[in-house]
């Protein structure tokens, strides 16, 4: 089953700038998951934190928007075309929603491990910090830690950790749920 | 009224048409067309629609032009740099056609005044760049049933619909309920755009607007056009009037213009 999915400008960054990407689902939920698996964050664009499409993005199978079908439950077939179509305007870089979680992995440096890394996160970026688990020795440090705030607020403070040595990296979300 | 002979010169190409005609051009003659923002959008919608003939242009803008404008405002001239958009944007107009009448308003459109406004104008085309002007505009139009010709633009993409009161399409606020939240909304100066791309959506918006003035053709009411200048495609969405939307639906909760108090850009695209 291929499902052919068209990217808008806004979100091509998180699909290496690829235009028009494949995927599959039986089902308009289903295949956000799936290209959420494939590109990850884009789910979390498009929809909010109880799964509902976001109020200024549509999506529409064919040429049809889901609202007026089933929903995030329509249901899709082999060869269907889906297209995500947000609100634009020029002054708007990108639609970004405000509060997103993102999980990540940290692992700290032998020299980071004493600093108070994660407090001065928070204090520096508008971001809610939650660590989820961590375990330190003498030589390393590991933090799974969540991340709650703005797009860009986040993709700061990663910025920041990884200036400071930190090594980043996403955690699939089974790992602490 | 009677064309003199100059302006059937002129109109030729027009009047040869017979979806046109004397008749039509005509009509266009006597039309009066509301264009928000001289900008982007608006700057090549105007020059189409004044050198089409279209006899009275309303242009409401607050800003004046910078140089950073005429990498796609091309209505406005190294020489208006500093200008008004709005003077700007009518010295072009008169110089290229001067059977138009030129209304200009520089101005930001409220809520106060945007009812008064519209209300000398047979349709509107959008040109703003701003989601609090668009949702003001989609208000407006269709508190005052008029037809909104509607476009925007992004990097290198567009949309363009037409919004008809009453006529049973859908507004904005049907296909996108919300704006986007303000804080989202960077400064414009940091959305990058390709000079062309809203050539192209203003002159898809001029053309549904002569359309519509001339009554030929079928328009992009119901219909939402995606234009991808990177890959060069023009897809075709349905866009349905929402019974729950809250200004033209069923049950409307808007029954007056609202505060859109996001954070406002310059008008002009
Ligand atoms: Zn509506």
């Amino acid at each position: 089953m291929s499902i052919t999915v068209r990217i808008p400008q806004p979100l091509r960054k998180l699909t290496n700038g690829l235009s028009e990407v494949s995927s599959s689902g039986q089902t308009a939920k289903e295949l956000l998951g799936n290209l959420d698996q494939q590109y990850a964050g884009l789910k979390e664009r498009l929809c909010d934190e109880t799964g509902a499409l976001r109020r200024f993005v549509n999506i529409y199978v064919n040429d049809e928007d889901i609202r007026f079908l089933q929903d995030l439950d329509t249901p899709l077939k082999d060869g269907d075309l889906v297209s995500i179509v947000p609100a634009i305007a020029g002054g708007v870089e990108e639609n970004d929603p405000k509060n997103i979680t993102r999980k990540i992995y940290l692992t700290f440096p032998h020299k980071q491990i004493q600093e108070p890394i994660v407090w001065r996160l928070a204090k520096k970026f508008d971001v809610i910090t939650n660590i989820r688990g961590a375990s330190v020795s003498e030589e390393i440090g590991l933090m799974a830690l969540e991340l709650k705030g703005g797009t860009t607020d986040i993709e700061r403070a990663i910025s920041y950790l990884k200036e400071l040595g930190v090594k980043v990296e996403p955690i699939e979300k089974d790992v602490i749920e | 009224m009677k064309l003199t002979e100059q302006q059937v010169n002129r109109y030729s190409r027009h009047i040869v048409l017979p979806e046109i005609g004397g008749k039509g051009q005509r009509k266009l003659l006597e039309s009066r067309v509301l264009c928000i923002g001289a900008g982007g959008l608006g700057s090549p919608a105007l020059l189409y629609l004044a050198a089409a003939g279209v006899g009275t242009l309303g242009i409401v803008d607050s800003d004046n032009v910078d140089l950073s404008n005429l990498q796609r405002q091309i209505i406005h001239s190294a020489r208006s740099v500093n200008m008004a958009k709005t003077e700007s944007a009518k010295s072009t107009i008169q110089a290229l056609n001067p059977d138009v009448n030129v209304n200009i308003y520089q101005t930001r459109l409220t809520r106060d005044n945007v009812l008064d406004l519209l209300s000398d104008y047979d349709a509107v085309l959008d040109g703003s760049d701003n989601f609090p002007t668009r949702y003001l505009m989609n208000d407006a139009c269709f508190f005052a049933r008029k037809p909104l010709f509607f476009g925007s633009v992004f990097r290198f993409e567009g949309q363009a619909s037409v919004f008809m009161p009453g006529q049973n399409g859908p507004c904005y606020r049907c296909i996108y309920p919300e704006m986007p939240p303000a804080d989202l909304v960077p400064s414009c100066q940091e959305a990058g755009i390709l000079g062309a791309v809203p050539g192209i959506i203003g002159l898809i918006q001029a053309t549904e607007c002569l359309k519509f003035l001339l009554g030929i053709g079928s328009s992009l009411l119901g219909r939402l056009l995606i234009y991808d200048a990177l890959s060069m495609t023009f897809n075709m969405l349905t866009i349905r009037q929402d019974p729950n939307c809250l200004l033209c639906g069923k049950q409307p909760t808007i029954h007056q213009l609202q505060q859109y108090d996001q954070e406002v850009c310059e008008t002009g695209q």
